[in-house]
């Protein structure tokens, strides 16, 4: 007896239409912020500067383009693998509509410098609360579908859109603990050496959780059906899921290879990145070898095209990933372009082609018509090609050079390069070439939005389809007898228990010790809180993202020490919420800047550096020298800070403004005299103490009774 | 980018190594290539051209058995013109590495090279043989008879290599006891490796053309049913895969959404390598927690930093002119002079102006009047520049200048006494006459960066 129903096509063409625009929006952020790193005079304004729109640029591609792509196909593929409708029609307007306004709430959060400094993770605290809540909204339209659904068992792509969804949850909630000081700011509750680790166990699990199981999950539906062939194999899609869930979590430390973290745990990202080669391998075989006798079709049809390229690319990164993860090679690509161009095969190889792909299936099927022109989606296939070959392949050229050039030494012992600035003109072409090869990739885009367009203009979208399949019976014991794996698949909330305890493994076993093992932190007993002042200059750090482009880790090497000073101690992090360690050198490492340059010379250097560095490409920060410091936070900052856990005296909040104050008339001061009449109200007096500041805590010879007068 | 390797790729110890491994790799693949080639069956690459990519298409067969044009005489070509391209290339002018990966003296050369002329002298002898055997004429009607048979490339191979012994004769170089015949020495290597290829394929050849001969009256069809090729089982060992024919005998029954799945067994190579990852990340571990083998980074440091020293110390002592603050000594030579102004053009300017006198804004002092805060004369201004005033934000130049760069710096900018334009920054400091003590350089009375002491009571910082 059938049951008859209609699956939703509404709530997927609305999240295939965001998709597409958010893409666009998106990579165009992406366009923007490459032209500002070889023009510098397209940093337009304060909320139009590099340091603003990079964090624009990575939200709004990783959680808009991507995380729509991965709704649509969920919604899209979930009905039709369960055979029922969505639970709930009103809980997927809700996800809708609450995730575009997560979007528009970053577009304008963002650019006006309301972050919290952490990389993917940028977003205020009043945003990550709608984020948990549409995650919640969206786990139980998901779940309810699973629970009423007329297919005994999951198939493998539902099995990666559990663990996603549980894993996500689980990251999101724990990275985003953070204690609010206003509407717009808050500051993370870790600190230091501890915010590292919890960042990238974060962030390097919203690669694996958000940019990879869910995409999986869409290759696992989209392929095989646009191909019309079985999945190569069953078992190896049991052992690459749980493999992978288990073995990705752990592998967060190796965004932190040569730094302050404790080598142990350093090590544990190294290995587990080495052993997810093979679970990753796993989703690409079966991806390509489902293929096998459709390989005639893949010349034809475009949609295969993408998903060819789309696989193999997931297949290149998660090679050269975890070859990234052994410190000798890491040692070279840290910071620098390397790690740029491997992101970029990932996203726009993986994840744009599995979107674009999805997309080109997908919209005549909702229309009921045919692609409008399968050349034209033949030409974005080798536009988009074309584009993913100019970004990477520039970028490992001045990713490599670069590194090299910094390590250089003459015979006598001295920097080959011992100016930043030379190693980063040198590589100026490559950025030009980066710009080309992002611009070609996005005019594949607007070519498959003409498409998609004319497609949706030529046909009528189905809004419900028409299906039918009969009710789950009861199940007796004896009915199944097969492989071990289909008693779990056909429990899904034991799948989303054991999926959590497998994914919470890594974090308990790497983050917990972090915390509760005082050896791990050594304590520098030199190392002493941030003044207020210093700290509103490190606050204005965080907000212009100058971690975007400057660390502040310098790593144990001699061409770092030779170059920037005593390498890092974990120590002296410990009053850093959020910590500021930095991803990319575009600039140099900042950690013991302190001391190095008079004011003056900041003075002039945020004012217009290329007057400082002949031919720099750092933006001008103008604003700050007209912005007059807000000192009305003051207090409940210091509060914050004491909550924390950092020592201020008790009575100190109340005095807090009057040290404020006497600093930056100092700071003024010392700037008179060097024939600079300054304002000593303004946020540049602020961000000059804070970076005066930095790295000169293990300097300090005068012992502690004595320091407390700073 | 390009400036980098020009002029310091080079002087990265052993790099010359790398090219030279690139050679011996490319030359080793098409070796390989050559020698499939020859081994490759006729049908088989009239099967492989004449697939189609779909395999349902598989059962309309073909029944014409195509020569396949020459393909892989033309391969042959390629193969061969190729590597002749990476001859020239490894023995052209590349220049000699300051390193060196073996050491060669005359009497090597010397045995390469009788070697090389031994095989070539084979090689004649053999192609010799091979025309006498085919009797006057004959070799040209055998040419004609197995163009059809073996394909035109079988045929073509032996004198195309032939014809490539002359052309070789160019790599030669004299050889001497001179260490710079590093390149003469690889180069002969890959000739006396590319000789014995010739003359296996030759020998090869002079099989088959015996048997043509011989068994010119016994001509039996044999018809052999050729199984799967080594690489084939090789193959089916390291993936387990169900032929494409056969899926049916996997299919698992179940659909999702009209999605099948087959039950392939897991990828042998697939599951080894992922053991083997498991069992290295065992071995790391150990090896660096455990039994503190490999070392932890900041040993490595350490290591890193010791040896550098050992390095440095090693260079040093070959220099005999080295200057300091104590012994730099004043001088008006003009290449001292333009070399002083090209480091403070590239590194000066920005605080101290264009012309070393700055204006009212200036970040630094006016260097070009009477005035010093510091202390003048070639002495103090050359410990200036090298320890800087950091305090004042002078930064310390030792680490980026050479002392003969500093001492020319110093004395350009004592020559620049005098220079001063009307909007120059106004004097600081005392006016300096040689012979009198240097002011003290490093601490000053009121520094213009100390963040001033505050009240005692500020903070008191619980511990």
């Amino acid at each position: 007896m059938m049951e008859r129903f209609q699956y939703d096509n509404r709530i997927v063409k609305d999240f295939l239409f965001v998709t597409i625009l958010w893409g666009v929006v998106g990579m165009l952020v992406g366009l923007i912020a490459a032209i500002q790193l070889v023009v510098p005079e397209f940093n337009l304004a304060s909320w139009f500067s590099f340091g603003r729109l990079r964090p624009l640029h990575t939200n709004a591609v990783i959680f808009a383009f991507v995380g729509n792509g991965i709704f649509a196909g969920v919604y899209y593929s979930l009905q039709r693998l369960l055979k029922t409708r969505m639970f709930s029609d009103v809980l997927g307007n809700i996800h809708f509509w609450g995730w575009q306004l997560i979007i528009v709430a970053a577009a304008v959060t963002l650019p006006l410098g309301m972050t919290t400094g952490k990389e993917y993770a940028e977003l205020e605290w009043p945003i990550d609360i709608l984020i948990t809540l549409v995650w919640v909204v969206f786990g139980i339209n998901m779940f309810g579908t699973i629970l009423k659904r007329r297919e005994r068992h999951l198939y493998v792509a539902i099995w990666f859109y559990i663990a996603t969804w549980v894993t996500v949850a689980m990251l999101h909630i724990v990275n985003s603990i953070e204690l609010p000081i206003s509407m717009t700011k808050s500051y993370s509750w870790y600190a230091g050496v501890q915010d590292a680790l919890v960042q990238w166990w974060y962030g390097h699990n919203a690669v694996a959780f958000f940019l990879t199981t869910p995409y999986l999950g869409l290759m696992y539906y989209f392929l095989p059906k646009a191909a019309n062939r079985p999945v190569y194999s069953y078992k190896l899609s049991i052992i690459h899921f749980w493999a992978l869930i288990f073995l990705y979590i752990w592998a967060g430390p190796h965004h932190l290879l040569y730094s302050a973290l404790p080598e142990w745990a350093q090590s544990l990202g190294t290995v587990f990145s080495i052993m997810l080669i093979a679970p990753s391998w796993g989703g690409m075989l079966n991806g390509l070898l489902t293929l096998r006798g459709a390989w005639d079709r893949v010349r034809e049809d475009p949609v295969l095209k993408f998903f060819v390229v789309a696989v193999t690319c997931y297949g290149m990164a998660t090679l050269e990933g975890p070859l990234l993860s052994l410190k000798s090679i890491n040692a070279i690509a840290h910071y620098t372009d390397w790690i740029i161009a491997h992101v970029h095969i990932g996203g726009i190889g993986w994840n744009g082609f599995m979107a674009f792909g999805m997309i080109y299936w997908l919209v005549p099927r909702l229309y009921g018509t045919q692609l409008f022109s399968k050349k034209l989606a033949n030409v974005h296939f080798w536009l988009g090609t074309l584009g993913i070959i100019f970004y990477a392949v520039p970028l490992y050229f001045a990713g490599f050079f670069q590194s090299m050039m910094w390590k250089q030494f003459t015979p006598d012992g001295y920097l080959v390069y011992a100016n930043f600035l030379d190693t980063l003109l040198q590589i100026r072409t490559a950025y030009w070439l980066r710009v080309l090869g992002g611009s070609i990739y996005i005019v594949g885009v607007f070519v498959m939005v003409y498409n998609v367009w004319r497609t949706v203009a030529a046909g009528r979208l189905i809004a419900n389809e028409e299906a039918e399949a009969p009710p789950l019976e009861k199940m007796t014991i004896a009915t199944e007898s097969g492989h071990w794996h289909r008693w779990i698949e056909r429990r899904p909330v034991q799948m989303l228990v054991l999926s959590l305890l497998v994914v919470g493994i890594g974090g308990v076993l790497e983050l917990v010790p972090t915390f509760l093992v005082k050896s791990n932190v050594p304590t520098i007993s030199s190392v002493k809180p941030y003044t207020p002042l210093e700290l509103h200059g490190r606050d204005i750090y965080v907000r212009e993202g100058c971690y975007t482009c400057h660390s502040q880790m310098v790593r144990p090497f001699r061409s770092e020490t030779e170059r920037y000073g005593e390498y890092a101690k974990a120590g002296e992090f410990v009053y850093d919420h959020p910590f500021q360690w930095g991803s990319k050198r575009t600039g140099p490492d900042l950690l013991r800047v302190g001391g190095k340059y008079s004011h003056s010379w900041h003075y002039y250097h945020m004012f217009d550096p290329t007057s400082m560095s002949p031919g720099s490409l750092m933006p001008a920060y103008t604003h700050l020298y007209d912005a007059v410091l807000d000192t009305s936070n003051t207090r409940d900052k210091i509060n914050a800070m004491i909550t924390l856990g950092v020592p201020y005296a008790a009575d100190f909040p109340a005095q807090a403004n009057k040290d404020l104050v006497m600093q930056s008339a100092a700071i003024a001061a010392g700037l008179k005299k060097d024939g600079i009449e300054a304002l000593s109200d303004r946020e540049i007096i602020a961000l000059i103490a804070y970076l005066q500041r930095m790295g000169t805590d293990i300097k300090a010879k005068t012992p502690v009774a004595t320091l407390q007068t700073r | 980018m390009l400036k980098f390797i020009k002029h310091h790729l080079d002087t990265i110890a052993g790099v010359g190594i790398y090219p030279v491994i690139s050679f011996v790799l490319f030359f080793s693949f098409f070796l390989a290539v050559l020698w499939w080639l020859r081994s490759v069956s006729k049908r088989h690459i009239t099967h492989m051209s004449e697939l189609p990519f779909a395999e349902d298409a598989l059962t309309a067969g073909s029944t014409a058995v195509r020569d396949p044009a020459g393909l892989r005489s033309v391969m042959a070509l390629l193969a061969i013109t190729s590597m002749h391209a990476l001859f020239a290339q490894g023995s052209a002018g590349a220049p000699p590495p300051a390193d060196h990966l073996v050491h060669v003296d005359g009497s090597t050369l010397y045995t390469l090279l009788a070697l090389a002329i031994v095989q070539a002298i084979f090689i004649m002898a053999m192609a010799g043989i091979m025309r006498t055997m085919s009797g006057p004429g004959a070799l040209a009607q055998w040419l004609i008879v197995n163009a059809g048979r073996t394909g035109k490339a079988g045929v073509l191979i032996p004198f195309l290599l032939l014809l490539s012994l002359e052309a070789d004769a160019q790599a030669y170089q004299v050889p001497s006891d001179k260490v710079d015949n590093y390149w003469v020495f690889w180069a002969l290597i890959a000739v006396n490796l590319f000789l014995f290829v010739l003359m296996i394929a030759q020998i090869v050849l002079l099989r088959s053309m015996t048997r043509a001969l011989v068994a010119d009256n016994v001509k039996e069809e044999v018809v052999l049913v050729k199984g799967p090729s080594w690489a084939e089982r090789m193959l089916q060992r390291l993936t387990r895969q169900v032929a494409i024919e056969k899926e049916k005998d996997v299919l698992m029954h179940h659909e999702y959404d009209g999605i099948r799945e087959l039950d392939n067994a897991l990828p042998p190579w697939w599951v080894w390598l992922f053991y083997g990852t498991i069992i290295w990340s065992v071995v790391y571990v150990v090896n660096v927690h455990v039994i503190d083998v490999w070392p932890h980074q900041a040993r490595e440091y350490n290591e890193e930093m010791a040896q550098a020293k050992l390095d440095v110390a090693a260079y040093m002592a070959t220099l005999t002119n080295t200057v300091d603050e104590n012994t730099v000594a004043l001088s008006a030579e003009a290449g001292v002079l333009a070399l002083g102004k090209n480091i403070f053009s590239q590194y000066c300017t920005p605080c101290h102006g264009a012309d070393g006198a700055g204006s009212e804004t200036s970040v630094g002092p006016n260097l070009t009047d009477a005035h010093w805060i510091h202390g003048g004369g070639v002495k103090n201004v050359f410990k200036i520049i090298k320890y800087g005033v950091p305090e004042k934000g002078m930064i310390s130049w030792k680490a980026q200048l050479k002392p003969a760069e500093m001492a020319a710096l110093a004395n350009y900018i004592l020559s620049l006494e005098g220079s001063g334009s009307a909007t120059q920054k106004a004097p600081q400091g005392d006016v300096w006459t040689d012979g009198a003590a240097p002011a003290d350089s490093t601490m000053t009375t009121s520094d213009s960066i100390a963040i001033t002491p505050t009240d005692t009571a500020r903070m008191a910082v619980v511990q």
